[in-house]
């Protein structure tokens, strides 16, 4: 995990309760690819066997089991997530105010206002979005888990079509990462910075709402709200963009590996090495894998725009820790 | 004060307002002539500055009428005046474009400008001049820098009253005395109404008005 979170949910108290939370949810992934692939291998057994009264048994049992996971699943977010996400956010929002309160006038105006309310609202929005959002730190953990877990079962299975698999995924993975995202936390933080900027124009709207009447200014004032509304549009526009590009190319690569996976899977079965049960079984697999890096890549991209909000609590808070 | 100037510029007839069910004026009628310096006095809430915000056509009093160099539209009175507050007005903009707010005003006449405030003394020490970014981080402007600004754009505006609202109160000694020369240039043959708790600062003045209990008396 980030040094810089760690430090944060360490300031906070809230480090035990995050690590139960993550353990307890972690497992959720690869236990819902284990009963898919295992299920789908027995559903198109059952099919050519003809055994009906069987499959219907494994039908209600799919879907047992699959309640009991998402309802275990479920139970995990409402209580301990929400939970967590709430005392996070008291707690930080309370450290920066007591941060704010005992600063002096003259620490005070080395950030404008601006900066402040950004840091009770959005940076304390960011952290949290970090841990217990969605495709965020907590989904990166157990899409890893998935892939580990789904990689090792797959090698057992097949290492030709485990092999055939990540080659199609591992090329674009890299070029998303290396070339394609490279610039979205740096877009991402313009747009945070270009936030500040645009709270400073709101206030200064709403504090000096009488000189800008009186010196006929309120239209200037609000072109320059306008100009800053619109450079954060930009600049998360152009992060959207990328991750646009990146996840296009993860469709690409999904369906070369599928088809790939199906080339060579109709020989295995020719050759008699499995059957068809067992290769919709292997792309079961095969696509929890795609999923997991995708869901893995998302989540880094979402954690390194919402990691600008810890670093910038962290510069503000940061200072207790020292002290 | 030039005596063909001397007709009432500021006229207000039998003028109410309160604010939080509290009177500010009770049926008061007043006027001020033009090129007339005003001072204001008054207890801390007696509603000095609300005066001025009425004045300002910024508040609308809820009876009576009030006429700002002959105009009642609140608007029109806006265009009449410059203000200058206790608090200056910086914004996240070069010291230029703090004092011209967006409009257009020709290099000659903002030097005059600047010279006329003794921004200079400030601004020549800077690399980029008049063209300083002030920042997001304003605030770390001295007090007298700021309220040079805050005059500076009431000179640029070169309206015919200027109102006052306390503009020195936040500011030391030696401070004053600078901001209260830049402000002789902005006053010089103006309509004047200045709010303040410090007395001192309104010698020579014309009349001395105070407010309270929801009159304005000499």
């Amino acid at each position: 995990m980030n040094k810089e979170v760690i430090k944060m949910l360490k300031v906070c108290g809230v480090w035990k309760m995050f690590l139960i939370m993550l353990i307890l949810r972690s497992p959720f992934d690869i236990l819902n690819s284990v009963i898919k692939a295992n299920l789908m291998q027995c559903f198109i057994h059952m099919i050519r066997q003809n055994q009906k009264e069987n499959l219907w048994f494994n039908v209600v049992l799919f879907f047992a089991l699959s309640a009991l996971l998402f309802g275990y699943n479920m139970s995990i977010w409402s209580t301990i997530a929400v939970k967590t996400t709430v005392l996070l956010q008291t707690k930080l929002r309370k450290k920066i105010y007591e941060k704010i309160l005992d600063l002096s006038p003259r620490e005070m105006s080395e950030e404008s206002k601006g900066d402040w309310f950004t840091a009770l609202n959005n940076d304390v929005d960011n952290a949290c979005a970090y841990l217990t959002s969605p495709l965020n730190y907590m989904h990166m953990v157990i899409a890893l888990v998935n892939l580990v877990l789904s990689s090792i079962i797959m090698i057992f299975l097949n290492v030709e079509l485990y092999v055939i698999g990540i080659c199609c995924l591992l090329p674009f993975f890299f070029l998303n990462v290396m070339v394609i995202s490279r610039k979205i936390t740096f877009f991402k933080e313009r747009a945070k910075k270009t936030l500040v900027k645009y709270t400073d124009w709101i206030e200064v709207s709403l504090k000096e709402k009488s000189l800008l009447s009186v010196y006929d200014a309120k239209e200037f004032v609000y072109e320059k709200i306008e100009k800053q509304s619109l450079n954060i549009l930009k600049e998360n526009m152009k992060a959207h963009n990328r991750m646009c590009i990146c996840n296009a190319l993860y469709a690409f690569s999904g369906m070369l590996g599928y088809l790939l996976l199906l080339f060579r899977g109709s020989d295995i079965i020719e050759e008699d090495k499995t059957d068809l049960a067992g290769l919709t079984k292997m792309t079961q697999y095969r696509s929890e894998t795609v999923r997991s890096v995708n869901c893995i890549y998302s989540s880094v991209n979402n954690m390194n725009a919402s990691i600008v909000g810890v670093r910038r609590i962290n510069e503000i808070i940061g200072g207790e820790n020292n002290g | 004060m030039n005596k063909e100037d001397n007709k009432d510029i500021i006229i207000g007839q039998n003028i109410t307002f309160s604010y939080k069910d509290r009177i500010i004026l009770d049926n008061q009628s007043f006027s001020f002539k033009k090129g007339e310096h005003i001072g204001i006095i008054g207890e801390s809430g007696s509603g000095k500055s609300t005066f001025l915000k009425l004045l300002a056509g910024l508040l609308t009093p809820s009876s009576g009428t009030l006429e700002v160099d002959s105009e009642s539209d609140p608007a029109k009175i806006m265009k009449k005046i410059s203000m200058v507050m206790q608090d200056a007005m910086i914004m996240p903009l070069t010291i230029r474009e703090n004092i011209a707010l967006g409009k257009e005003i020709k290099k000659e006449r903002m030097d005059e400008i600047i010279k006329a405030t003794r921004l200079d003394l400030w601004t020549d020490s800077l690399p980029e001049g008049i063209d300083t970014y002030l920042g997001e981080r304003a605030d770390e402007l001295s007090g007298g820098q700021a309220q040079r600004i805050a005059i500076a754009r009431a000179i640029a505006k070169d309206a015919d009253i200027i109102l006052l609202d306390e503009p020195t109160s936040s500011l030391d000694k030696d401070t004053i005395k600078d901001v209260m020369e830049a402000l002789e240039t902005l006053t010089d043959e103006k309509s004047v109404i200045h709010v303040t708790h410090q007395t001192d600062l309104l010698k020579g003045y014309h009349r001395i008005l105070k407010i309270g209990g929801g009159r304005i008396y000499e």
